[in-house]
């Protein structure tokens, strides 16, 4: 018979959340908000960054054969523009940006090096970018539902179809 | 029912992550909390470096580290010769490529998984949660860590706002004791 063992540890953040004093929640969120409002400059900055760095490894392709571990580094940058466009708001980069992981990400599993679905999607990354020319939220979808058929047309899976959706993730 | 008040001074936090906008960004949350600035670490290695040596409050790190995966690292940190800082409190943050680590963070031993990006309400909210929520730890040899069956639920606001509310019992202890004897039995829940 397997031995389990329960404990109730009390942690010491536990313990000192629980002193008087401190700061109310909706004063706490506010003065978080603000904080990360006044990075939005140096984000700004990032999701250049990270798209230079996407291009640059886009164009060192030949032949539109690209190898599995520059996808795999197309992957890494195109999921933390996911998180930095998401964080100040720019959800059409975001979706484009999901929509490149779930592409690249079926590049690497499907195990080939066909990098014309990576270049449409960086192509429209670019016309998504805070600063490019406005789209009206018509042309937005338009680009975003282009960009769902070639993950449809290679087969390739959603990540998002994989997340397990417990509980504790909400 | 009022709102929650919490007093994260003084508690030290250690943040994991790769990407220095991404520490900076949740750096600057945890001390709109008004928590401390949090010891930074980049790396698993960087964690277990300090770890050995000091302990924290609370760990807040990105599922998948240069040099080896959150899971993995939990698992190191929940061990039982690591003692009292087995039980610290640990938030796992998952960007979107991440998330098939999702199901690996709550089996290794996470407390809490947060998708990225993390917002201030989401992130205060949660570790409010880990703060009020007494949540029983479960050490049955190939699990170390939080009991993995609990109930989604709001961080209780209502308690320790009277000053009789310290004294009511808290039978959570109880019902989780009598769970781990069912298992333990191997019994039907």
């Amino acid at each position: 018979m397997k031995t389990v063992m329960t404990f109730f540890p009390e942690t010491r953040l536990a313990k000192l959340a629980a002193r008087p004093g401190g700061v109310m929640r909706d004063m706490a969120i506010e003065n978080a908000k603000q904080s990360v409002e006044g990075m939005r400059g140096e984000g700004d900055d990032a999701i250049k960054r990270e798209m230079d760095e996407i291009e640059k490894i886009l164009e060192g392709v030949e032949d539109n054969r690209i190898p599995v571990e520059q996808t795999k580094a197309i992957l890494r940058h195109a999921d933390q523009l996911v998180t930095l466009a998401a964080t100040f708001g720019y959800e059409p980069l975001a979706r484009c940006m999901r929509s490149l992981c779930d592409v690249a990400d079926g590049v690497v599993r499907a195990n080939i090096d066909d990098a014309a679905p990576i270049a449409v999607h960086v192509h429209s990354m670019r016309l998504l970018a805070p600063g490019s020319a406005v789209l009206s939220a018509e042309q937005v979808e338009l680009v975003l539902g282009e960009l769902a058929k070639i993950l449809t047309h290679y087969e390739f899976r959603s990540i998002a179809a994989d997340d397990p959706q417990i509980p504790m993730s909400r | 029912m009022g709102q929650a008040r919490l007093n994260l001074k003084g508690v030290q936090a250690l943040l994991l992550d790769s990407d220095p906008f991404s520490r900076g960004l949740i750096s600057s949350m945890l001390r709109g909390f008004g928590m401390d600035q949090p010891i930074i670490g980049q790396t698993g290695a960087d964690a277990m470096s300090y770890l050995n040596g000091n302990g924290v409050d609370l760990c807040i790190m990105e599922a998948m580290l240069p040099d080896m995966s959150g899971p993995e690292l939990i698992r190191w940190l929940r061990r039982p010769e690591m003692e009292k800082i087995r039980f610290v409190p640990v938030v796992v943050l998952t960007s979107y490529a991440q998330l098939r680590l999702v199901s690996a963070a709550r089996d290794g031993g996470a407390n809490i998984i947060v998708r990225k990006p993390v917002s201030p309400q989401a992130l205060f909210d949660r570790i409010t949660w880990i703060a009020r929520v007494q949540r029983p730890f479960i050490d049955a040899g190939n699990y170390s860590g939080p009991d993995r069956r609990f109930q989604q639920i709001d961080p209780v606001d209502g308690i320790w706002k009277r000053a009789d509310d310290r004294g009511k019992e808290n039978t959570a202890p109880k019902v989780a004791n009598k769970l781990a004897e069912a298992v333990a039995k191997g019994q039907p829940q």
